[in-house]
């Protein structure tokens, strides 16, 4: 069946068109049917009438006759007897004498008739072919002529008539018959594939609405419901929809709340521990001054407070950054930029000027937030210089619409199962370092800044071994900055 | 593969059944009547109503029949036979099939009138036509046949 369906043109393959055809095939079968038990039904009756009044004539005919006809018939009187019966094909026989022939011979009767009456004794019809030769079917009739002895039934006197009859006016009152019954059966299909597309309508309106729905639900309208009507399949398969919708609905609604609440609870957290770190960051600065006037191992002691407070500093800085993002709070601020010139200046502010190979042309201009820039740049070279091997390269390729900014190291570069993760939030690629230096929020905040830009960055390993991110930022149209104040962020 | 089967075998099957075909011989009913030597009347045996063929030549109709009998017994009929009708004062014969197919007899005296008969007589009358009546082809039964306005049935079978 299936592979049926494939060996059909691609617009018979519709549910619609298997309709119309299965239709068209059932009504043309009926059709046929009928026309054809129409067509038997009327020629058995044509026929029979036209036989039943060739015989009935012929037999009253002979009724009238009988009592003038001299018995035993002598030849004239047998030639006399065929003349006088209506059509002029009659054959009168008695015994071995035979009325003079008119057109045709005694022989020309099929000879199985005349057996058939000479030995039944009753009249006998036979449709043959024509004795004229032609192809038309005649009806032969033969009759025994009967005589009746007092006290007995009639017994066959021994005189036999035999004539014939063309049928060609029943023939054609048949095929005109089976003419207008094939016409008006054909009236059924038209009809028939109307019915069809009707069905077709009922059958795929729902379909088409299931579609719909469907689509909605897949582009994020939770809200997407079906109107149930009726209560047939098609009504059972939309309720099932509207279940699974609002189960969906529910569990995605519910799974949202969740995750907004986590997050106003890590922004809140973070909020909630600035004031505090502030003042700690106040008391380890003095306690740095004054450390040289502490014993040794207050001096450790010391050192290692101020360092593990300016990294949770860092920290509650990196989580307050990201829960901007989250709350869909971060906006871009897009101005004029000579990206080489601001990659430069990031690199002579973290003192990385003399660390990094640039390759940096000049005056590529672009409209696009600077201080995000300046945030992905440092996160890059950052992590280059940390984790990977000298030299590092940063290099900086522009087009019409995009500008691309690669930082490259020499090192081992990142292993195939970390590359997906890179950019997931507290995501440490070297176990080993999980005391690093870094929030593991560097990347995913660079990850964030660049989606704010309609960009990316990706993660890859260089030809020779390096690990290489590239970011890749579209050359923003004048008509996005509106877009991104309106949307707030293209999330 | 088995669809397109059944529609071939369908089409064919239709096919085959078009136009007036030939067919075996027959069988159509009773075939006509009518031929005989001649009319069969009917004398008396005794009292019993006895058959004979008046050899004419042909059957003749209904009052031919009756004719033939009022002209009584020939030489040529077996022995013992006769007859019980008046053979003199008879006028005009008729016998004639009505439309309700049964069949009135007539028979006058000189002035026209109808000739009284003995019930031998109507026997006679009687037997004779329900024989021609049947020897044609007609049907024979309780009030086919009328002599004088009067019903009468043939004691014998005819």
């Amino acid at each position: 069946m299936s592979r049926l369906l494939d060996s059909l043109p691609v617009w018979a393959r519709g549910l619609r068109a298997r309709l119309v055809f299965a239709f068209l095939a059932i009504a043309a079968l009926g059709a046929a049917a009928a026309a054809g038990a129409s067509y038997v039904s009327a020629r058995t009756t044509v026929l029979k009438y036209a036989q039943d009044q060739v015989m009935d004539s012929a037999k009253n005919a002979v009724n009238q006759l009988a009592p003038e006809i001299s018995f035993p018939p002598t030849q004239a009187t047998l030639d006399q007897i065929a003349s006088r019966l209506p059509g002029g094909t009659s054959i009168v026989t008695y015994r071995s004498m035979t009325s003079r022939p008119l057109g045709y011979r005694v022989q020309d009767i099929p000879a199985e008739l005349r057996a058939a009456v000479r030995d039944r004794g009753v009249l006998m019809f036979q449709r043959g072919q024509s004795p004229g030769g032609g192809s038309s079917t005649v009806l032969f009739v033969g009759m025994p002529v009967m005589t009746k002895k007092a006290g007995e039934e009639p017994t066959p006197s021994g005189m036999e008539i035999y004539l014939f009859r063309d049928l060609a006016g029943p023939a054609q009152q048949i095929s005109a018959l089976a003419n207008s019954a094939w016409q008006t059966s054909l009236l059924a299909l038209p009809l028939a594939a109307l019915l069809a597309l009707l069905a077709a309508r009922g059958v795929l309106r729902p379909v088409r609405e299931l579609r719909g729905a469907t689509r909605r639900l897949a582009g994020g309208d939770l809200g997407a419901r079906l109107e149930v009507k009726g209560s047939d399949e098609l009504a059972d398969l939309a309720h099932t929809f509207n279940d699974t919708a609002a189960a969906l609905d529910r569990t995605v609604t519910g799974l949202q709340r969740m995750e907004a609440d986590a997050r106003r609870f890590v922004a809140d957290v973070s909020h909630e521990l600035r004031t505090p770190l502030a003042a700690m960051t106040a008391v380890t600065d003095v306690l740095d001054e004054e450390s040289a006037n502490l014993p040794e191992d207050a001096q450790i002691a010391a050192r290692l407070v101020g360092q593990e407070t300016r990294k949770l500093a860092r920290l509650v800085e990196d989580l307050i950054e990201i829960s901007r993002f989250d709350a869909g709070a971060a906006r871009l601020v897009l101005t004029e930029v000579d990206v080489a010139e601001a990659v430069r200046n990031t690199l002579r502010a973290r003192g990385w000027i003399d660390a990094v190979r640039t390759e940096l042309p000049e005056g590529v201009l672009t409209r696009l937030d600077a201080r995000r820039l300046d945030v992905i740049v440092a996160n890059l070279v950052g992590n280059a210089l940390r984790h990977g091997q000298p030299p590092v390269v940063a290099t900086l390729t522009a087009s019409p619409q995009w500008i691309e900014f690669s930082v490259t190291d020499h090192g081992p570069g990142l292993p195939e199962a970390v590359l997906p993760q890179v950019f997931a939030r507290f995501y440490k690629a070297d176990s080993a370092r999980s005391r690093s230096e870094g929030s593991g929020l560097g990347l995913a905040i660079a990850w964030e800044n660049a989606q704010l830009h309609y960009g990316t960055i990706e993660a890859a390993n260089a030809p020779h071994g390096g690990a290489r991110f590239t970011l890749r930022l579209p050359r923003l149209a004048r008509g996005i900055e509106a877009q991104a104040f309106e949307e707030g962020g293209p999330w | 593969m088995v669809k397109r089967l059944t529609a071939v075998l369908a089409a064919l099957a239709l096919l085959a059944g078009c136009g007036v075909r030939p067919t075996p011989p027959v069988g159509g009913g009773d075939g006509p009547r009518g031929v005989a030597e001649g009319p069969t009347l009917y004398f008396l045996q005794g009292n019993r109503p006895t058959p004979v063929v008046r050899k004419i030549g042909k059957l003749g109709d209904y009052t031919t029949a009756l004719r033939e009998l009022f002209n009584g017994i020939t030489e040529d009929d077996p022995a013992g036979l006769s007859s019980a009708l008046p053979t003199s004062g008879v006028g005009e014969l008729s016998a004639s099939v009505t439309e309700r197919n049964s069949v009135e007899v007539e028979v006058n005296g000189i002035g026209g009138s109808p000739l009284p008969m003995n019930s031998w007589a109507v026997n006679q009358i009687v037997c004779t036509i329900a024989a021609r009546h049947l020897a044609s082809g007609g049907i024979y039964g309780v009030g086919s046949v009328l002599v004088n306005g009067t019903s009468a049935r043939c004691p014998v079978s005819v």
